[in-house]
């Protein structure tokens, strides 16, 4: 083995030393999670018991839900916005898609957490989204008009909660009507300071809100599908100004 | 000076961590040629498992294999005697009779565009293709061998250790290299060639006839809504839907089989609609012999039971007229490929 110049050595050590002291100085990048969450108002949504309840009063599950959130992103107190996913699909059958991770976000104080629920009409387009078989399931037929994704797909049952009805289902499927833009974007503060260590947060999605507040829902009067039915697609956007909030763990 | 020696130092170090020369390879080894599949951009993107890349010697491998009635029992059946090509690779028979002579209560399914399928059979119980091929080989209703018995017989005959060499780089066969080269014929199976991939071509000057193009809209629309089970480029989500065909369920209750789940009772995948001209008979257990016949039972036979899909909200059916029902069939027609009916690609090699 060859010996080590001791005087090398000593400087090598230096500078290695001087380099861990710098960056402690600067705030550090990290990485970010996201967790997808599905509520009934104040608990986390169970599949396939008819046990929520409307304000027009009928009891309805969760059977199915899919939806895009789209340019998921933090927004610094400078007004700097971070986006840290293009599009995201959540299928609550599929359990990779209940997080995303972004590596490496830029340190920082944030303010707010914001994103466009839905594909914004002129992004809803084949090319927005990578042809996956998941993409392909979301396809909005174009007799229905231009736009090529659903926004939503939320399915199950409801009924009325007696004996005088049957149990029927529902189809509460949210997209470009007509060549509409019923999406709509949704900023939610947050209190979020990124130094060095990874973080974790919330978007969760309360189903409650779609079916009222300020337009009470009735699953008999709008019938099993609504994506012929701009009238339903404007309450649903209405509805949905307080479907979302996001938490920081 | 003392800096040279520094550097010096440094360039040593990094050299000693550099990895130990490659291994060179074996003289003998033989380097299959790789494939990639050219695929109409409509369709997405197939996600092939990387201990499984696609390989012409693979390919050409696996298409004798299914072929080969040496992967049953009695050395009598392939798969291809219940997959037929002219057939779109399923059995017109309404079950598939074993080599005992025995048959199952399930209609065999075409085998086209599984490539696409993370989930195979009625019930989902296969995951992946090469999964789904070890099945058949010892189902005690259709091929009933022992693997054991079936890699030593293709041991014994030269020609196969030469293939397997020339696809796998060993001429080491094992079950696993068997379903391996069968999955892999089985990802060059895809039908894009019908009426509707040229309909699809912008600018590609082919048009649906008035007929059609109302069996298209009626497909469509929420009131018909095929399109969300039948869905995209493929005419199948690939997922289980129970649609309506039975009220209960004591018989055959599909992908319940494989989850236990109480809400998958009576749930079936949705089979592709592509050639469905030359796959009957119809659905799990074959009950329809013809396509009027399913869209009889979706006009006006849709049973309800507390599985029944959220999409099929149209209970007892979506009172299709006569002629809308001719025009659905109509389109679907369109969905028939016979280039892939006559591809010699996927004829038996010998
Ligand atoms: C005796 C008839 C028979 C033989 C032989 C047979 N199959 Fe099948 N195949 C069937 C039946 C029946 C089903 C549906 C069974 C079920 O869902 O339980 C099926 C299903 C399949 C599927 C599932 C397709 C889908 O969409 O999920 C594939 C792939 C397949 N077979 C490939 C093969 C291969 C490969 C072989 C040979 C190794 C083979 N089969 C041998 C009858 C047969
Ligand atoms: C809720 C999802 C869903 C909807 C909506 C739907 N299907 Fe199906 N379809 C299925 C499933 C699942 C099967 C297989 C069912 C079984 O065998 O148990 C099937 C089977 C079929 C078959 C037989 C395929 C074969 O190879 O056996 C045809 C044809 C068909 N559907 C056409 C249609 C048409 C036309 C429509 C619209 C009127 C439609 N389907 C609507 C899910 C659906």
């Amino acid at each position: 083995m060859l010996k080590f110049p001791l005087k090398s050595g000593l400087l090598f050590l230096f500078v290695a030393l001087l380099w861990q002291g710098c960056g402690d100085k600067d705030p550090k990048p990290a990485d970010v999670q996201i967790d997808f969450k599905t509520y009934v108002k104040s608990d986390e949504a169970v599949q396939n018991e008819l046990i929520y309840h409307t304000a027009v009063g009928h009891y309805y599950s969760l059977l199915n839900l899919r939806y895009y959130l789209t340019h998921i992103s933090l927004v610094k107190d400078d007004g700097t916005v971070v986006e840290l996913k293009k599009a995201h699909l959540r299928d609550i059958h599929v359990p990779a898609t209940k997080t995303i991770e972004a590596a490496d976000v830029a340190a920082g104080h944030y303010t707010a957490m914001t994103f466009t629920f839905g594909i914004k009409k002129a992004e809803n387009i084949v090319t927005f989204l990578d042809n996956t078989l998941a993409n392909q399931n979301m396809y909005w037929p174009e007799q229905l008009g231009p736009g090529k994704f659903h926004y939503m797909k939320l399915e199950g049952q409801y009924y009325c909660g007696n004996d005088t009805c049957t149990v029927n289902n529902y189809a509460f499927h949210l997209g470009p009507t007509f060549g509409a833009d019923y999406s709509f974007d949704v900023s939610q503060p947050i209190d979020l300071t990124i130094d060095g260590e990874k973080k974790f947060l919330e978007i969760r999605m309360d189903i409650d809100q779609w079916f009222h507040d300020p337009n009470d829902y009735d699953f008999d009067g709008w019938g099993p599908g609504i994506m012929n039915k701009p009238a339903a697609q404007e309450i649903a956007r209405a509805n949905g100004h307080n479907v979302f909030s996001a938490v920081v763990d | 000076m003392n800096k040279l020696a520094f550097i010096f130092l440094v360039v040593l170090v990094a050299w000693g961590c550099k990895d130990p020369e490659p291994a060179k390879p074996a003289e003998q080894e033989y380097q299959p040629t790789p494939v990639t599949l050219d695929l109409p951009y409509l369709f997405p993107k197939m996600v092939i498992p990387a201990d499984n890349p696609l390989t012409e010697e693979g390919i050409a491998l696996g298409r004798k294999l299914f072929y080969e009635p040496m992967l049953s029992g009695n050395g009598t059946q392939s798969c291809a005697d219940c997959h037929m090509q002219n057939s779109s690779f399923t059995d017109p028979a309404r079950f598939s009779i074993g080599i005992d002579g025995l048959s199952g209560k399930r209609n065999a399914m075409p085998v086209i565009n599984v490539g696409w399928m993370d989930k195979l059979f009625w019930d989902g119980r296969a995951n992946g293709v090469e999964d789904q091929a070890t099945f058949p080989v010892v189902d005690p209703l259709e091929m009933h061998a022992d693997w054991d018995q079936v890699v030593e017989k293709l041991k014994a005959i030269p020609s196969y250790q030469e293939l397997f060499r020339k696809a796998f780089k060993t001429s080491g066969i094992t079950k696993d290299r068997t379903v391996k080269a069968i999955a892999q014929f089985e990802r060059t199976m895809v039908s894009y060639n019908s009426k509707t991939d040229k309909v699809a071509v912008i600018g590609g000057g082919v048009f649906y006839s008035d007929l059609e193009q109302e069996g298209f809209d009626l497909f469509n629309s929420e009131r018909g809504d095929c399109f969300h089970c039948h869905s995209g480029i493929l005419f199948t989500d690939n997922l289980f839907h129970n649609n309506g065909l039975d009220e209960t369920h004591d018989g055959d209750k599909g992908l319940f089989r494989v989850t236990n789940n109480p809400a998958d009772i009576g749930k079936f995948k949705t089979p592709t609609l592509r050639n469905i001209e030359f796959t009957a008979p119809y659905m799990h257990d074959g009950r329809f012999a013809t396509l009027d016949e399913v869209l009889e039972f979706y006009a006006t036979g849709v049973k309800v039971s507390s599985t029944l899909d959220p999409l099929m909200g149209h209970q007892g059916g979506i009172d299709m007229t006569p002629h809308e029902r001719e025009a659905v069939k109509a389109y679907l027609l369109t969905l028939s490929d016979t280039t892939f009916l006559n591809n010699p690609d996927f004829f038996d090699p010998d």
